[in-house]
């Protein structure tokens, strides 16, 4: 059967059939990441294109998805160094908060379930990219600890107190007085 | 066993990755223990408001577009002809609007270009950006400059009805930045807040020098989708 390929379409073939049933959860990671369709289709579409030449390093792979999720989430990563971060953040470091497990305030809202999802999201945004990353991955998506330690080659104790701060900023911003600031402020 | 102890492995425990006489002795103090309970639950609760948040499907037939763009451009890499190698980048921006057509042009970022020093092209009327109520769009400022640049004073001051998305009532943001030689892109999450019109200013300041930005925002009536926003809030 294989010779009646020409060479590109068997390997197209193998290509798309590791690849394919992957695509979903990439985007959706993606998505996780930035935000936004656009840059979703494109991060997924840089990934594909970088990955194609890698064919016989992917069918290797034991376990493809966190594979995948670990040269998505590098792509990422170099994508937005590159283009964003490294030049221009609105986001200031000062902001980060140094408490570690403090819950706190926007846990009651989150509770009572008055938060609203755009609020969640707004805050979401105001994580920076790792942070916005991690989350991502193992608070939404699920991967465990002990996979992001591979996918994110960072030692076990440095990714619990990331995902500690990042968690904590998030209640920090969810915190803040939400839109009825300036009906108050006005009476 | 501290608390501080206890609460360090509940990522493990909720990963399942706790063997099980360890799930067993953490489990029997959190029975025992109120603030543990808590920390817990606020976990929890975080962890499924963030899973509630909603993706945005890719267009139709995106997965089956971008595996053949990525065998394109494979076998354009591979090609000796030079012109179809040293196309990458655009090639992919005719691939989005060759595919998706009018739905990429409404999706894309708003763009404002704007020269720091040097020759500077007159604008005579600043670009206008026209959103929903209740819309965050990026709006992308892009700066040139002649060399790197340190100690940039970066000002933005935004119309009444409008917000920088995750700087609720600050009409005004500073901060300190450095700039790197040639373009630089500062995107700005803004969101419309009430229906009206403004002048988003932001100003570059680097020693003696500065420069002033001013973008037009329009803030049109919500449309259905950004209405259907807000009734999620009860
Ligand atoms: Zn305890």
């Amino acid at each position: 059967m294989v010779n009646l390929w020409s060479n590109s379409a068997y390997n197209k073939n193998r290509f798309e059939n590791l690849v394919s049933p992957h695509i979903d959860h990439l985007y959706r990671l993606s998505y996780r990441f930035t935000g936004s369709r656009e840059d979703s289709e494109d991060l997924v579409q840089d990934l594909l294109v970088k990955l194609y030449p890698r064919l016989e390093e992917i069918e290797a792979i034991e376990k493809l998805k966190p594979w995948l999720a670990q040269v998505l989430y590098r792509l990422f990563i170099d994508r937005t160094r590159q283009h964003k971060r490294s030049v221009l953040s609105v986001v200031e470091d000062s902001m980060e908060p140094d408490s570690q497990l403090d819950g706190g305030a926007g846990t009651e809202e989150l509770a009572a379930g008055t938060l609203t999802r755009e609020r969640l999201q707004e805050s979401f945004a105001v994580l920076n990219e790792d942070q916005r990353a991690l989350l991502s991955l193992h608070d939404i998506e699920g991967y465990t600890l002990a996979e992001l330690v591979d996918v994110l080659d960072v030692p076990l104790g440095t990714l619990k107190s990331r995902l500690n701060r990042s968690r904590a900023k998030l209640r920090e911003h969810l915190s803040r007085e939400p839109f009825v600031e300036n009906q108050r402020v006005n009476r | 066993m501290s608390c501080t102890n206890h609460q360090d492995l509940f990522d493990e425990y909720l990963d399942g990755d706790l063997g099980e006489s360890q799930s067993a002795q953490l489990l029997s103090h959190i029975e025992a223990c109120g603030a543990c309970q808590t920390k817990l639950e606020q976990l929890l609760v975080l962890r499924n408001a963030l899973r509630q948040m909603p993706v945005e499907p890719a267009r139709a037939g995106f997965a089956q577009a971008a595996l053949r763009q990525a065998r394109l451009a494979h076998a354009a890499e591979k090609s000796p002809n030079p012109q179809a190698t040293g196309s990458r980048e655009p090639f992919f921006r005719h691939w989005f609007v060759a595919g998706f057509g009018g739905a990429m042009a409404a999706g894309l970022a708003l763009w404002a270009v704007f020269t720091l020093i040097g020759p500077v092209q007159p604008i005579s009327e600043p670009p206008m950006f026209k959103l929903a109520v209740l819309e965050t769009r990026d709006v992308n400022l892009a700066i040139n400059v002649p060399e790197d640049m340190d100690g940039v004073t970066l000002t933005v001051e935004l119309p009444e009805n409008f917000e920088i998305s995750g700087y609720h009532g600050k009409q005004q943001l500073a901060w300190q930045t450095r700039l790197k030689k040639g373009r630089n892109v500062l995107t700005l999450p803004v969101v419309a807040m009430k229906q009206g019109q403004g002048q988003l200013v932001a100003r570059v300041a680097h020693n003696q020098k500065s420069k002033l930005l001013r973008v037009n925002l329009q803030a049109n009536p919500a449309d259905k989708t950004s209405l259907m926003a807000i009734d999620l809030k009860a």
